[in-house]
């Protein structure tokens, strides 16, 4: 092996060559640079607070597990509970091989997994959902359905399980890419809106946190294999549609010719937060949806609109979740 | 110039066998497989590795897709 190819720390045999501080790490020093920065941001950003329960919502993806991962190992010396909460959309093909992978996962940490299904809350699973789309035009992409549907049934289900915290595996990634998507559709009070957590709370939302905020997408790939947090390989079969997959792509071809790009993009979308915030969650008075009575920005919350849109009934949902 | 041949495991969907130079990198098998680094972790011989380690002769590459859809 080459000479230069050697853990910054140790000098041992690298795992990973994390570009943007322009050094390798082996795998001991990789593991615990990823989780000293995990740690950092809950409690810079005092995502929990002793005796917390905290949901983790969780898809047995490389994000989620290692999240899962993270938050157990941390919850002993933090003071606080988690569970995860899964979401089975009904994505033939896909979904079934990810919650097989949680499972084992779950077991293996000791941490308890309640899945909700589309089909049992909603009546229709998110293939039959956009089959109707398409039938109608397809005027909404599968990820804005579902991703509105997702988000309704986890802070539900959280909300019912008596979680303080949702924590999600929103990555550096995520961040840097919504960041964009927000900018090119001129949408400030949504860039306001992101930040590591949620502010401007309701009775009905779940605080929703994001420890994973500085991390590459990469690292949590790399981190997950480097546990042995076995996920398939599989890729959700709409992910073709969304339109983040462009600005994703566009943002990685950056990220290779200047190393470091995605922290200043997430960097400039925390300003945005810390500068905006305040002012936009004051001014955004929250409505309640006159059809379920969730938190909404206007009359209809977009879960009852797509709902409608899909000819199914709005309307309260009576949860129903169980343990896997 | 000699030549030397990678078998690569593409994201478990397509295995494919890459010729390279002799001393080249992962990063070389990856560019002639027109892929982004930045989008790929890989696993030499089972184990995981920077882009920029050497590959040799019937060398063994599992390429993994950060690009996954969650």
């Amino acid at each position: 092996m080459d000479k230069t190819l050697a853990c910054a720390i140790c000098g041992g045999k690298p795992a990973i060559k994390v570009s943007y501080i322009d050094s390798y790490l082996c795998k001991e020093h990789f593991l615990e640079y990823f989780e000293r920065r995990v740690l950092s941001t809950i409690k810079y950003f005092n995502l929990i607070e002793e005796g917390d329960v905290v949901a983790a919502a969780v898809s047995g993806g490389k994000d989620s597990l290692s999240l899962l991962y993270v938050l157990k190992k941390f919850s002993e010396e933090l003071g606080y509970t988690v569970f995860g909460i899964a979401v089975d959309e009904g994505i033939q093909g896909y979904r079934e091989y990810k919650l097989k992978a949680l499972k084992k996962v779950a077991e293996k940490i000791g941490v308890k997994i309640f899945a909700a299904s589309f089909s049992e809350n909603y009546g229709l699973t998110l293939d039959e959902a956009i089959k109707i789309a398409m039938r109608k035009g397809f005027e909404y992409k599968p990820c804005s359905i579902c991703g509105v549907f997702r988000r309704y049934l986890l802070n539900l289900a959280a909300k019912e399980l008596g979680a303080d915290k949702l924590a999600t595996g929103h990555n550096l990634d995520d961040e840097a890419q919504v960041f964009l998507m927000n900018v090119l559709r001129g949408g400030v009070p949504n860039i306001a809106r992101e930040y590591p957590i949620s502010r401007g709370g309701h009775e009905k939302l779940v605080t929703r946190i994001k420890p994973f905020y500085f991390i590459p997408e990469k690292e949590t790939l790399t981190y997950a294999l480097l546990r042995g947090l076995d996920t398939p390989f599989v890729e959700c079969p709409y992910v073709k549609y969304s339109i983040r997959h462009g600005i994703r792509r566009w943002l990685n071809s950056r990220e290779r010719e200047q190393p470091g790009t995605k922290y200043k993009v997430a960097a400039s979308s925390l300003l945005y937060g810390e500068i905006f915030g305040k002012t936009y969650v004051s001014m955004a008075s929250l409505q309640t949806c006159k059809y379920c009575g969730a938190p909404s920005t206007s009359e209809i919350c977009r879960a009852c609109a797509f709902r409608i849109y899909l000819g199914l009934t709005p309307g309260t949902i009576k949860l129903k979740i169980h343990e896997i | 110039m000699t030549l030397i041949k990678v078998h690569v495991n593409v994201f478990g969907r397509e295995r494919r066998t890459v010729e390279v130079k002799k001393g080249s990198r992962i990063i070389d098998v990856l560019e002639k497989l027109s892929l982004n680094p930045v989008e790929i972790v890989v696993a030499k011989n089972g184990e995981v590795v920077p882009e920029d380690d050497f590959v040799s002769d019937g060398d063994r590459l599992d390429l993994y897709s950060v690009v996954s859809g969650g």
